[in-house]
């Protein structure tokens, strides 16, 4: 069932906006992230979903369904919680069947049902353990289970892989998204981790203050942030960002002169900065120079820190034999994509429209933090 | 290492002495349950009777109707400690998990109730059910004591520790309120549940003052007010005073050994003492 938000608000005391008339769809059948720093609002937003929360303004709705004023368990969502809220003193199969057993099926078909779960998510085999006897990644795996066992119209994930580590993460990941895509339920996923966003979601609302700032697929999210704080918020390492006055003079025969005067910042992903010897497109006809600051390398990566318009900027695309001498002027060139310029209110100002031609950065090629 | 091993050892004395301090009355009452009447009062005190008058005890048990007190103990010890625990966990749970208005006002005023020292209360307590007839029956001797603060205040902190994230889980699978206090955090908080019911079993079978006040028939009277059978105009009759206390203390230290651990894991997990 797909989800729409109609202005929605909330305020607490009716001082702080926590949210702010946001409207938005979110398909059905699909895996949709919420996207920001903490305190953005997307926990908020998950919570009004649930039914947990009631918004002070706005209609929410489940399919042509007006859902809100109805409370949480007539929503009929299912919910992941960040520690899992698995009730302790229970089995693991009592707390898949749980919901069911709320919901009155007979004792026969909510066992059998349980072990259809249990087996969805892998953890046939623990069906008479305690939940603290589990480690992180099953528990996540019951918790997925129960929120799954009453066939929920939405599931809702609340940062379900924050108390994970680093490695499981990545697996609970392709887990989330695989059992997603063989039960096909439409799914929320809340977090605030970009790389985990990207890799997941099918599409990305990126929510920042209250307000969302781009709700669109994770590779256009990536290529076409609409504002400064989406281009900052999406890509490690960050993107590197030099006041445009400083270095405008360079891009003047690429930029439009309303842009040219207008623009305030420009922002350059660290994959974009390469060699002036580089065999592909250039943005700018003639090389640019810096100075060359510091290189290290990591394994397969090579980072290298500029200095240029007055800024240190980071670029990861030089191998070592393009490097000169730390503390030199060093000439490099930037590829036509992954260049932005905004203006003072963070708009994205250039490109205006970024066509499909321009081949997209895969948001693989992220260094993984 | 040898200094580990002094550490060790001044710990065991310290906690041998805190024991014997701790035994020593128990030890008296037993030693005076199996002595004479002389030998009671004979000065210097003797720790071992000279010859072990084990009849105290019989003559004890038949000098009051102590059968009847037993039975008058059990049946107010066991209906007020459900009926306490049955309103601690209802208020705890209101005070810690629902919002309703005036909350922290009334949480504050039954906190001010805490520093009420109980024997202010004897009078006006007395007087009510004197209002309602309902001296010398055992309504006298259980109502005043169905709640408690000290138990919903330390149940409420328990309750508190109980993530919210179980309640919303819990009312999205379509858990009622009731529901969930009963099958999830009566449960979770079992240890606190049992400290609060020992405490109470123990403090209800001890009480000895609002029982004495309030009954003045041997047919609902309490064991503790049964041991007042042994003293009289003429004096106290020790070795029977104290064969009695042994066999009226006895219950609730086979309920403390076998319960301890739930005791102090409850006291612990609190943060106050009993």
């Amino acid at each position: 069932m797909d989800v729409k938000f109609q202005n929605v608000s909330l305020a607490y005391d009716n001082v702080n906006n926590i949210l702010n008339n946001i409207s938005f769809t979110i398909p059905e059948g699909q895996l949709t992230c919420l996207l920001g720093p903490s305190g953005c609002g997307k926990s908020t937003t998950l919570n009004l979903i649930s039914g947990l929360l009631s918004p002070t303004d706005g209609q929410i709705f489940f399919g042509d369904q007006n859902v809100t004023k109805k409370d949480a368990l007539a929503r009929k969502v299912g919910m992941v919680f960040q520690n899992y809220a698995l009730y302790p003193h229970m089995t693991v199969l009592d707390n898949i069947c749980f919901p069911m057993k709320m919901a009155k099926v007979k004792k026969a078909d909510r066992l059998k049902r349980g072990r259809e779960l249990a087996a969805l998510v892998h953890v046939e085999t623990e069906l008479s353990k305690k939940p603290s006897e589990l480690s992180g990644g099953q528990q996540q795996r019951v918790a997925i289970a129960r929120a799954l066992a009453k066939s929920p119209s939405i599931l809702l994930l609340d940062e379900p892989l924050s108390n994970l580590d680093a490695r499981l993460r990545v697996e609970m990941r392709e887990e989330i998204r695989r059992i997603q895509k063989e039960t096909g339920v439409t799914t929320v996923f809340v977090t605030h981790d970009q790389e985990e966003a990207i890799h997941i979601a099918d599409q990305i609302m990126v929510l920042n203050e209250g307000k969302i700032q781009q709700f669109t697929t994770p590779n256009r999210l990536y290529d076409q942030p609409n504002n400064l704080f989406v281009a900052k918020f999406i890509g490690s390492p960050i993107i590197n960002t030099i006041p445009f006055a400083n270095v405008r003079d360079d891009f003047k025969t690429v930029v439009p002169n309303k842009v040219f005067s207008d623009g305030t910042t420009i922002a350059i992903r660290a994959e974009s900065i390469v060699p002036a010897t580089d065999p592909h497109d250039h943005l700018t006809l003639l090389p640019l120079s810096g100075t060359q600051v510091q290189s290290n390398r990591f394994g397969r990566e090579t980072s290298l820190s500029l200095n240029y318009g007055g800024q240190t900027i980071v670029a990861d695309g030089f191998r070592e034999q393009d490097l000169g001498r730390n503390g030199k002027p060093l000439q490099f060139a930037l590829r036509p994509q992954g260049v932005f310029v905004f203006n003072q209110s963070g708009e994205r100002v250039w490109p205006e429209t970024i066509t499909a031609n321009v081949s997209p950065i895969k948001p693989t090629e992220v260094i993984h933090a | 290492m040898t200094k580990k091993r002094i550490s060790q050892a001044l710990l065991i004395i310290i906690l041998t002495l805190g024991a014997i301090t701790m035994l020593v009355p128990f030890i008296w009452m037993l030693s005076t349950a199996l002595k004479t009447a002389p030998e009671t009062v004979k000065v210097p005190p003797t720790w071992i009777p000279k010859h072990m008058q084990w009849q105290n005890f019989v003559t004890a048990w038949h000098a009051a109707p102590f059968l009847t007190y037993f039975i008058n103990s059990l049946i107010v010890t066991t209906v007020t400690t459900i009926g306490q625990l049955f309103t601690t966990i209802l208020a705890a749970f209101a005070f810690s998990r629902l919002n309703f208005y005036g909350k922290n006002f009334l949480f504050a005023l039954f906190l001010s109730t805490m520093m009420v020292p109980g024997e202010m209360l004897i009078i006006p307590n007395f007087v009510t059910l004197s209002k309602f007839s309902l001296i010398n029956t055992y309504g006298a001797l259980i109502i005043p004591w169905l709640a408690s603060f000290f138990a919903v205040f330390t149940l409420r902190q328990t309750f508190n520790a109980i993530p919210n994230e179980l309640y919303y889980a819990a009312k999205l699978d379509g858990s009622s309120d009731w529901h969930f206090l009963w099958t999830m955090m009566v449960p979770l908080s079992k240890s606190a549940i049992t400290a609060i019911g020992i405490l109470e079993v123990i403090g209800s079978w001890n009480s000895f003052m609002w029982p004495l006040i309030v009954t003045n028939t041997a047919k609902v009277r309490t064991l503790p007010v049964g041991l007042n059978a042994f003293t009289s105009d003429a004096g106290t009759q020790f070795q029977l005073l104290m064969a009695a206390s042994t066999f009226v203390i006895l219950p609730m230290i086979i309920v403390y050994l076998c319960l301890q651990k739930y005791i102090i894991a409850g006291i612990s997990k609190s943060g106050l003492k009993g």
